[in-house]
């Protein structure tokens, strides 16, 4: 199973980049798959710098499995069984989660691994020989992450009594390694031609099944035998009684180990009675039967063929030797048969992993598997269900936070490289048990903005997690991106959002120099329908009260336009930029056959007239001509206005 | 209430449901279109229904889970995201992208194809299309920079530009008529333009609520035309009559959080299907009734409300009813198909 490590995974390209062509590559991680990377400019003997043309930063990269589509799914499935985790370890607060509970999350996170080992398998068979290239690297991936899981499900989860922890470990055997199940098929698939007992693999077939304590299947299998009689007692019949009554234990139905060890005591001691006394001498493959039913060591080592790997071979071994072993003794025997197996030098990656589970080590397993696996998915999920959930009470250690949090970093990270995970990225960074907010602040910024509905998605984020300086800054850029895309409505939008004053009040200020300089509100159509929020700012509020000043002048609601004029004016409320447009906006006014400005509404308008003429500070700013246009406004609204004086004192 | 649920490795943004000849048809293809993914793609999918009668065993119940989960039939790369799609006629789907193209996808299951039949290039600038909208042969498309472009199936050249119509962005379009269209922004104005009309201006401007809260969806009942609904960013789906005032007739606060998309059903308008970012998918039973609705803001509620997907952690971001088959695509790259939706 060695492909699955990744160190020989190397891959190679090549930058066209011709100012690399003879100095060295400098290159720096970015953080998940990404590289960056340039030439740098070297200096030559004389300590010059050679000036070689531009230097090109180089963007490199690297495609890692989180890509591929079962991946996709993996993550996004297990990102909501986590989630849910999370969700009901937040309910029950600092007490810790129910096992049978955890059992059920350890179960989903299983089935997730199984289905996408299964999708991969229907692909394979699905495409003959131009599947994708790793689709088999990916499903013995899947079998292997499945393969452990469960294991360390029933070991660590689980955490069954003594009797109950084996049985489970067959069951586990059963449904890993359908061996024996491949053997029997093939033995009774060509029932017409060969008869299944003079198949090649027949005895195999049932070794198989016996070593895997399916008793009743194997006798099934023996029944198929042509020397087999029900009518006389033979070895055959002998073996067939050995095998039916061979006692299980039935943990559930409350059945006790003392009595069933004394059971199996007085069951294996008349298995090892009829093999002394040669009832099975004559057929040599039923010795073999009964020798395993007696736990012969030696049967073991001439099976081990069959049996494949050590940890199998424990599994049986302790079936027919100490049935009733407690989960914390089972490494002692591991042993015996890693030896069997070649010795500790033989051992794979899996088998350490295995091992380790066997030895009840959690962080060993976890050491492992991060070495090994080829992504940070199971560490991480395993650490997050068992070694947090404080399941093992020899290990619930200070740092297990501490590990739990730098693997959900990891995992994170690696995840970090395809853009539209950013969600479950962001998930992961909060379950961090200690500074979740820094690492979601840190991220959160580097999430693009590319849409206004993933910007809303982000800020909905933001606000689950509080981080309101970043969902004021995601505002802010927002504000500013439309800003420069003079998108002004849009803008003040933003501000509005982020209520931001002084940026709403600058981009009032941009509308009226627009206003100012052609004439015409562009975007003003946010600013008719802003209700109570135009009160905001100052500047936004002149802004609004201006738009009304010309929607009841065109609507030719004099009266009330010219007071509204006048209140903008005498409160102070315009910029003093605008006290002379607004002064002209009053001229039409004035020629009206009815008089609307009184005595003394056209006495403040004459003096807010003489405060814009002694501005000198606001006058020296301006060019020459329109310094000229500005003297020459003030004097002929300064006429009008008396004139207008002259008519209301005459009325 | 059965549902099924399938992982697609890819976000949708949209999920459309092929429409049916007949009612008594059963819908059993629809459209997806990806977004945010470094590839996007439009994609068509087959569905297998449970035939299960019941006489037969509960052994075969595997099978039918197997056949009922969506198949990809086709797929074809897209530049950009996809925003907005709609079904223009049987086998042909309008796309609207995040590049600012809206091209007119036609497929054909049997024949194995799927192709683009025709392109408008980056009507939109910025973001690109957010929404779009189609009644046979009419297209209407909508941006962020504001602008609505109207187009003809056969014709190459859009009809008409309304460049910048809105100052804040449009989220979404509808078509009432093949002239009337109404929109939503982000300012919480639901817009009314009429496309016989020479100016740019809309015809009627509707407010959704005085604090400038976004509106996301829109959609019109589909036997009395002058009720629109709409969806907030703040959850609320908002009832306007056409008809009458600018003010809306009811305001509901359905949803937690932004609803993103929302749907009446075709054949039975008694239901409004709506869908949120809050991971919800709820069905609004109602007669629409406008003096019902608006008596409504005083007290009793004749509306029902029932939950159609429970909280599933992340957003859903597109639904359609078709028949009795509601379709939702959601956040974490899933499909959900929810049986006897009505």
């Amino acid at each position: 199973m060695d492909e699955l490590v990744e160190y020989h995974k190397v891959n190679e390209m090549v930058i066209r980049d011709s100012s690399t062509r003879d100095c060295n590559m400098i290159a720096c991680w970015q953080g998940g798959n990404k590289i960056m990377t340039f030439a740098p400019a070297l200096p030559d003997n004389q300590d010059n710098f050679r000036q070689t043309g531009p230097v090109y930063l180089h963007n490199v990269q690297l495609n890692t499995d989180m890509e591929h589509p079962t991946s996709r799914k993996l993550i996004n499935e297990s990102h909501m069984v986590f989630a849910s985790l999370q969700q009901m370890r937040k309910e029950v607060k600092d007490k810790s989660l129910d096992k049978s509970l955890l059992l059920k999350f350890s179960r989903k996170y299983r089935s997730i691994l199984h289905s996408n080992f299964l999708e991969i398998r229907l692909k394979l068979e699905g495409e003959h020989e131009n599947h994708e290239a790793g689709l088999e690297q990916q499903m013995k991936l899947y079998s292997m992450m499945e393969l452990i899981w469960s294991l360390c499900e029933i070991l660590f989860v689980e955490n069954l009594p003594d009797g109950a922890v084996l049985l489970q470990l067959v069951e586990w055997c059963k449904w890993h390694f359908p061996l024996a199940d491949e053997l029997v098929q093939e033995c009774t698939r060509s029932v017409d031609e060969t008869p299944p007992a003079s198949h090649p693999s027949y005895w195999d077939a049932v070794y198989a099944l016996v070593l895997q304590g399916r008793v009743s299947e194997a006798r099934d299998m023996l029944k198929l035998h042509p020397h087999y009689q029900t009518q006389v007692y033979d070895s055959f019949s002998s073996i067939d009684e050995l095998l039916r009554k061979m006692p299980l234990f039935s943990f559930y139905q409350g059945q006790s180990t003392a009595e069933f060890e004394m059971k199996w005591r007085h069951w294996q001691d008349e298995c090892l009675k009829r093999l002394h006394d040669g009832d099975f001498d004559t057929v040599i493959e039923l010795k073999t039967i009964c020798k395993i039913l007696c736990g012969d060591e030696e049967v073991f080592h001439q099976l081990s063929e069959l049996s494949g790997s050590w940890y199998r071979i424990l599994i049986t071994y302790l079936l027919y030797t100490n049935p009733t072993i407690n989960l914390y003794d089972l490494h002692y025997h591991s042993k015996l048969c890693i030896d069997m197996y070649g010795g500790h030098t033989e051992l794979s990656a899996l088998d350490n992993i295995l091992l380790a589970a066997f030895k009840f080590d959690v962080s060993q397993v976890i050491r492992e598997c991060c070495i090994h696996l080829s992504n940070w998915w199971l560490p991480t999920h395993l650490t997050d269900l068992i070694y947090y959930s404080e399941l093992i009470p020899n290990y619930s250690s200070e740092n297990s936070s501490d590990l739990r949090d730098f693997l959900l970093v990891q995992y994170a990270n690696a995840m970090s490289g395809v853009e539209s995970l950013w969600d479950v990225v962001a998930s992961y960074l909060a379950s961090c048990s200690t500074e979740s907010n820094h690492y979601l602040a840190l991220y959160v910024q580097r999430i693009p903005l590319s849409s206004e509905k993933k910007v809303a998605k982000i800020l909905r984020l933001c606000e689950k997690y509080q981080l309101t300086t970043e969902a004021q800054s995601i505002c802010k850029q927002m504000a500013m991106k439309a800003l420069t895309n003079k998108r002004l409505g849009n803008a003040l939008l933003w501000c509005i959002k982020s209520n931001d004053s002084s940026f709403a009040m600058y981009i009032a200020d941009q509308m009226l120099t627009e206003y100012a300089q052609t004439g015409t509100f562009s975007n003003i159509d946010v600013i008719d329908y802003l209700g109570p929020t135009i009160l905001m700012s100052e500047r936004l509020t002149f802004l609004g009260k201006y738009r009304d000043f010309h929607r009841l002048h065109g609507e030719e609601k004099f009266e009330e336009a010219g007071r509204l004029l006048l209140n903008l004016l005498v409160s102070r409320i315009a910029p003093m930029e605008l006290w002379l447009s607004l002064l002209m906006d009053a001229l039409p006014l004035l020629d009206k056959d009815k008089i609307i400005y009184g005595v003394e509404e056209t006495s403040s308008l004459l003096a807010c007239l003489n405060t814009l003429d002694q501005q000198d500070k606001l006058f020296s700013k301006l060019s020459e001509s329109e310094k000229r246009n500005h003297l020459q406004r003030i004097k002929h609204l300064r006429l009008s206005l008396t004139n207008n004086l002259a008519r209301a004192i005459v009325s | 209430m059965a549902e099924c649920l399938a992982f697609v490795s890819q976000k949708m943004s949209r999920v459309r449901w092929q429409p049916v000849t007949s009612s008594l048809q059963k819908p059993d293809t629809f459209v997806s279109g990806s977004y945010d993914d470094t590839v996007n793609n439009i994609s068509v999918w087959g569905v297998g229904h449970m035939t299960r009668t019941s006489n037969q065993q509960a052994d075969n119940y595997m099978d039918d889970i197997e056949s009922s989960q969506p198949k990809k039939l086709l797929e074809c790369q897209t530049k950009g995201s996809v925003a907005g799609m709609e079904y223009v006629d049987q086998k042909s789907v309008a796309v609207g992208l995040s590049s600012g193209t809206v091209s007119l996808f036609k497929y054909n299951v049997e024949m194995q194809s799927l192709a683009m039949q025709q392109m408008w290039p980056t009507l939109h600038s910025l973001s690109g299309v957010t929404d779009v909208a189609a009644k046979n042969p009419d297209l209407v498309s909508v941006g962020e920079d504001g602008t609505i472009n109207m187009m003809r199936v056969d014709c190459k050249q859009p009809l008409r530009c309304m460049v910048g119509v809105d100052s804040s962005p449009i989220t979404s379009v509808h078509m009432v008529t093949s002239t009337e269209v109404c929109t939503t922004n982000m300012a919480g104005q639901l817009r009314m333009y009429d496309a016989r009309s020479p100016s740019d201006s809309p015809s009627r401007i509707m407010i959704s609520s005085e604090t400038l809260v976004g509106l996301c969806s829109v959609d019109h009942h589909p036997t009395q035309g002058h009720i629109l609904a709409t969806g907030g960013a703040d959850g609320c789906v908002v009832l306007f009559d056409a008809r009458k005032e600018c003010t809306p007739v009811s305001k509901l606060q359905i949803h937690e959080q932004d609803v993103w998309e929302l749907r009446f059903h075709k054949t039975s308008p008694e239901h409004l299907f709506t869908c949120s970012q809050d991971g919800t998918v709820r069905r609004l039973d109602t007669t629409f009734d406008t003096k019902t609705l608006s008596s409504e803001l005083s007290g009793t509620s004749p509306i029902e409300v029932s939950e159609l997907l429970p909280e599933c952690g992340t957003s859903i971001n597109s639904l359609d009813p078709s028949g009795n088959l509601l379709l939702c695509s959601s956040d974490a790259e899933a499909i959900y198909i929810i049986d006897n939706a009505v």
